[in-house]
């Protein structure tokens, strides 16, 4: 592997790749360092508001549970440090959620509202500018090392020197891979440390070194492919206008395709359609008919031919009664929604046989917990809390000893020492194992394609020529 | 001819489309021995040493190096041959010693950095350009290297295509000194060359190439310089 080291050599004292090395370089930590400094203000924003939440909660004085619940507090999906390197969907959906009684909201306050215009433009996200920059690098430097060998007739002293073409097709590959990696994974290593030390973690540590290696797989394929095209390309102007083709296909072409075809393959409903059926299902209103029906199910449940022989508050029993039923409703219809939603995008992880590029983007997402199955597990979570505040409430009303056999709020039913009761909200996010779960298609794939990438390499070295 | 064939070619013709670059080429060189093949431009000599290398495969006919075969081995085949380009190209950002220890790993030959400034001095580069870098080498200077890493491949056949083609005369001369020098130690050597004079002096076999077609075998102890070039001119000509 000596030839790898005079090769790196090269590349170091080739003024224009060190040149283009220092742009991409530059821009990888300008964007870095922009979303590092954006997730930071961010969390603590959050961390202020959530506690101010917690204090308006626990302070609320003494009131009627179930106003009490909708007094109720937000959940603030707290950031994780693997965002600052890819923030995937975080900036397009909500960061908190209202939690109140009767309804599973949608998320809200979506960091893209308030983004600096760096942000806004798209580069402002690393991983982003790796996936679809990423590749003119590999590209630009895999050119830089080969495509003037055939002209200039280096190849053909190479070649009639070499025992074996294999030393010299590896030891370019190998070379491209190295530099291309170094020049952008080392500022997203510094920047992914520096993110994880605001908050060290085993699991952090772990999705930053397979995030690294996911990139660097995928700047290998890329390596392979630039070599194999530059090498065997008859002039070097043609190389080059063969990989400014792949680059726009393989990073800008097939990425839209997957999403297109995943979308075909794996439609969403109309999410208006899909609210509108909740509503319908699980009304936060209902009619004095409907009130009755449920009063005569609660009374049956009982064993009370009377409302006044219930053991418990009426009103409290159908503000029970309503809300564990809608439950039922939203897991299946929102829950089903949001199954699909994920559903949709591991057949967009599918479809990474298209480009590595798309491959690259559904790991990353993932595996930086930037993804929609992340999304939807903090979804889940909040609601679970939201679910556990709201029944205990609804359960104070149930036991008031003040109970009614009308529907009628009765006074104070929930005082400090109940809200002290309720834990706060805490989200500490799924290990790394959910990434590979959701998107393992996109790994496989992600691996193929570096397996054909240097079994291109491998045929190179067999039918190279001057 | 000398006892060990290392170089045989047996009835080795490659066409292009209609036209046959080489026809029916049966050529041996043995150990020591130094063949030089004359011919004008596209006489099919480079095609020859291409075929040679295994970069192209002849349309019929055999090519054997130490007794291996080129169609069948190529790699084993190219492991026995070092090869001088007319136009030596070397890596611009490498100073001498690095393109030559860069070609000489590519070659199999780890070498370091004592012998590499051996080899360059021997192949006659001056000891002061070792260390600069090639991009401002002259011609002759980036052919010196290509000598050196030729003899670090301490390889059984040597092809030199136009190996003196735009060298000055000293230069020139200080190649074909060092080309006996080889062949005294038993390499095979396989020449293209235009310079009738210089391989008059050198070779211990010469062949004119017309059209792909070797027309001539001429053994150069039994001629004169002169006759050589009247032969070679009366050949093109007829």
């Amino acid at each position: 592997m000596k030839t790898l080291g005079l090769e790196l050599k090269m590349m170091l004292r080739g003024g224009r790749t060190v040149a283009a090395a220092a742009v991409f370089a530059l821009v990888m930590v300008l964007s870095g360092v922009s979303s590092y400094y954006g997730n930071l203000q961010g969390d603590r924003e959050k961390n202020q508001v959530a506690h101010a939440e917690r204090e308006r909660w626990l302070h609320q004085s003494g009131k009627d549970a179930h106003q009490a619940a909708h007094y109720s507090i937000y959940a603030f999906r707290p950031g994780a440090p693997m965002h600052t390197l890819d923030p995937g969907i975080l900036p397009f959906v909500g960061q908190a959620v209202w939690l109140e009684p009767h309804w599973q909201n949608d998320m809200i306050y979506r960091p893209l509202q308030e983004a600096e215009p760096f942000q806004r433009m798209g580069i402002a996200d690393p991983a982003r500018f790796l996936v679809e920059f990423g590749p003119l690098l590999v590209f630009l430097v895999a050119f830089g090392a080969t495509a003037a060998d055939r002209e200039t007739g280096i190849m053909r002293l190479a070649l009639g020197a070499a025992r074996r073409p294999a030393p010299y097709v590896w030891g370019k590959w190998g070379a491209v891979t190295l530099f291309s990696s170094a020049t952008l994974l080392l500022p997203s290593l510094l920047i992914g440390l520096g993110a994880l030390a605001t908050a060290p973690s085993v699991d952090g540590l772990m999705r930053l070194l397979a995030w690294l290696g996911t990139f660097s797989v995928y700047f290998a394929t890329l390596a392979a492919i630039g070599v194999v095209v530059c090498l065997n390309a008859r002039t070097a102007r043609l190389g080059f206008a063969v990989l400014l083709g792949l680059w726009a296909v393989l990073a800008f072409v097939a990425p839209r395709a997957a999403s297109s075809a995943a979308n075909q393959i794996t439609p969403l409903p109309s999410y208006a359609e899909v609210k509108l059926e909740m509503e319908r299902e699980a009304p936060i209103y209902w009619s004095a008919q409907t009130g009755e029906a449920q009063t005569r199910i609660i009374m049956k449940r009982y064993g009370v031919a009377r409302r006044e022989d219930l053991p418990v508050d009426l009103r409290g029993a159908l503000i029970d009664y309503n809300e564990r039923r809608s439950h039922g409703v939203f897991d299946r219809i929102l829950g089903g929604f949001y199954r699909r939603v994920a559903e949709q995008d591991r057949t967009f992880a599918a479809q990474a046989w298209m480009s590595p590029a798309v491959g690259a983007q559904a790991l990353s997402g993932a595996l930086a917990g930037s993804d929609f199955a992340h999304q939807l597990d903090f979804i889940t979570s909040a609601e679970r809390y939201r679910r556990n505040l709201v029944n205990r409430m609804n359960g104070l009303l149930l036991t008031a000893q003040s109970k009614s056999s009308t529907y009628k709020v009765n006074g104070i039913t929930a005082g400090d020492d109940d809200f002290r009761k309720v834990p706060e909200f805490t989200y500490a996010g799924p290990s790394i194992a959910l990434a590979f779960a959701s998107i393992g298609s996109a790994l496989a794939y992600l691996l193929v394609w570096l397996g054909g990438g240097l079994a291109l390499l491998a045929w190179t070295t067999r039918r190279i020529h001057p | 001819m000398n006892d060990r064939t290392i170089l045989d070619i047996q009835g080795v013709t490659k066409s292009f489309r209609k036209s046959k670059a080489v026809d029916t080429l049966d050529l041996r060189i043995g150990s020591g021995e130094i063949y030089a093949l004359l011919g004008p431009n596209g006489a099919g000599k480079t095609t020859t040493i291409n075929m040679v290398l295994g970069f192209i495969e002849p349309s019929s006919g055999t090519i054997l190096v130490d007794g291996l075969n080129v169609a069948e081995n190529p790699i084993k085949a190219r492991s026995r041959i070092a090869y001088l380009p007319e136009m030596v190209a070397l890596y611009p950002t490498l100073t001498g010693i690095e393109n030559l220890h860069y070609f000489a790993l590519l070659a199999g030959k780890d070498l370091d950095e004592p012998t590499c400034r051996q080899l360059l001095a021997e192949a006659g580069l001056q000891t002061n350009a070792h260390d600069r870098r090639a991009g401002d080498y002259s011609k002759g200077m980036r052919q010196k290297v290509g000598v050196a890493v030729a003899k670090a491949k301490d390889a059984s056949l040597l092809l030199f295509d136009e190996p003196t083609s735009g060298l000055d005369p000293s230069a020139s001369s200080e190649f074909y000194a060092m080309l006996r020098d080889l062949a005294g130690k038993g390499m095979a050597i396989l020449q293209t060359t235009h310079d009738i004079w210089r391989v008059h002096e050198a070779a211990t076999h010469i062949g004119i190439l017309r059209a792909g077609v070797l027309v001539e075998e001429i053994d150069p102890r039994s001629t004169t310089p002169a006759d050589l070039e009247r032969i070679y001119v009366n050949r093109l000509a007829a």
